[in-house]
């Protein structure tokens, strides 16, 4: 079955252990967010087995450009990063700016967070719950609370 | 051997989709209020009312501040936006059971780090449109 399941790729794990990624506020890696096209439209499935953006832009998935979307998606700075933080034996980390998309015109039912810095290898992939449509309006993911039970990514 | 219940965890996006312009501060209140306070999966009838009715309180709060922070251009205005929001919405937990919750300073950090991230994007979407 196609579409999106919320999920810390399985690849990323080993990867944290491989130092691919840093998560480290201003020093470490460039991290994008891009937006796959609505769930009927969707040829791909998209999860724990996804390993890179080349998974979704492969199966020709990711919202095409114009229309308030660029592909690639949004981009944070590495200051945007926010270092990953320990609240008891829990570790969590995430980004501090919601990532936004203005004067768009599109619909979108999941995402893929990837490292732009090591191969755009996937680190996060989102379900929105189902179609998320916006008209020549604005649409933004609000990141949870940065906190051990809510942010994007923890380690428990 | 004791073994070590390690799990990797993915959290949860909210979508705020707004056709023909830029997010409502009404919008922007209710989203950041219900991820302040959410009940658990397993609360009571009567917690989930009073949950619902604290998530209402801290909305109207928060609407004031988002219309505010629309007319304010900088970031040093943001964050003392920012504190006079965490100070009243602590205030109003003061005779609820979610008073200790509040007061702790994690709890505390990360209220005010949310505040301040959704008082940015809205102050960000609002310059761009300009």
């Amino acid at each position: 079955m196609t579409g999106f399941t919320t999920a810390f790729p399985s690849s990323a794990k080993v990867e944290l252990a491989e130092a691919v990624h840093n998560y480290t506020a201003t020093t470490g890696n460039v991290f994008k967010v891009a937006l796959g096209k609505a769930a009927a439209s969707l040829t791909g499935t998209y999860g724990a087995a996804t390993t890179n953006y080349s998974n979704l832009t492969g199966n020709s998935d990711e919202i095409p450009n114009g229309s308030g979307y660029t592909t690639g998606g949004f981009a944070w700075t590495a200051a945007q990063n926010i270092t990953p933080q320990l609240t008891s034996t829990t570790a969590f980390w995430q980004w501090s700016v919601n990532p936004s998309w203005t004067t768009a015109t599109f619909t979108t039912s999941g995402c893929i967070i990837y490292n732009s810095s090591a191969s755009n290898q996937a680190v996060y992939v989102g379900s929105f719950g189902g179609d998320q449509a916006v008209s020549s309006g604005t649409l933004t993911l609000v990141l949870p609370t940065n906190n051990s039970s809510s942010a994007l990514l923890r380690l428990a | 051997m004791i073994g070590v219940d390690s799990r990797f965890q993915a959290g949860t996006l909210h979508v705020l989709a707004t056709d023909g312009g830029n997010h409502p501060a009404v919008k922007w209140a209710s989203v950041t209020s219900q991820m302040i306070v959410k009940p658990r999966e397993d609360a009571s009838v009567e917690a989930r009312a009073q949950i619902a009715n604290l998530q209402l309180r801290i909305a109207e709060i928060l609407v004031g501040v988002f219309e505010e922070v629309k007319a304010s251009t900088s970031a040093y205005e943001i964050l003392v936006i920012t504190n006079q929001a965490s100070r009243a919405i602590a205030e109003i937990s003061t005779n609820t059971q979610w008073h200790d919750v509040f007061a702790a300073e994690p709890i505390q950090a990360a209220i005010e780090e949310l505040i301040r991230r959704n008082l940015a994007s809205s102050t960000e979407i609002a310059l761009r449109m300009e």
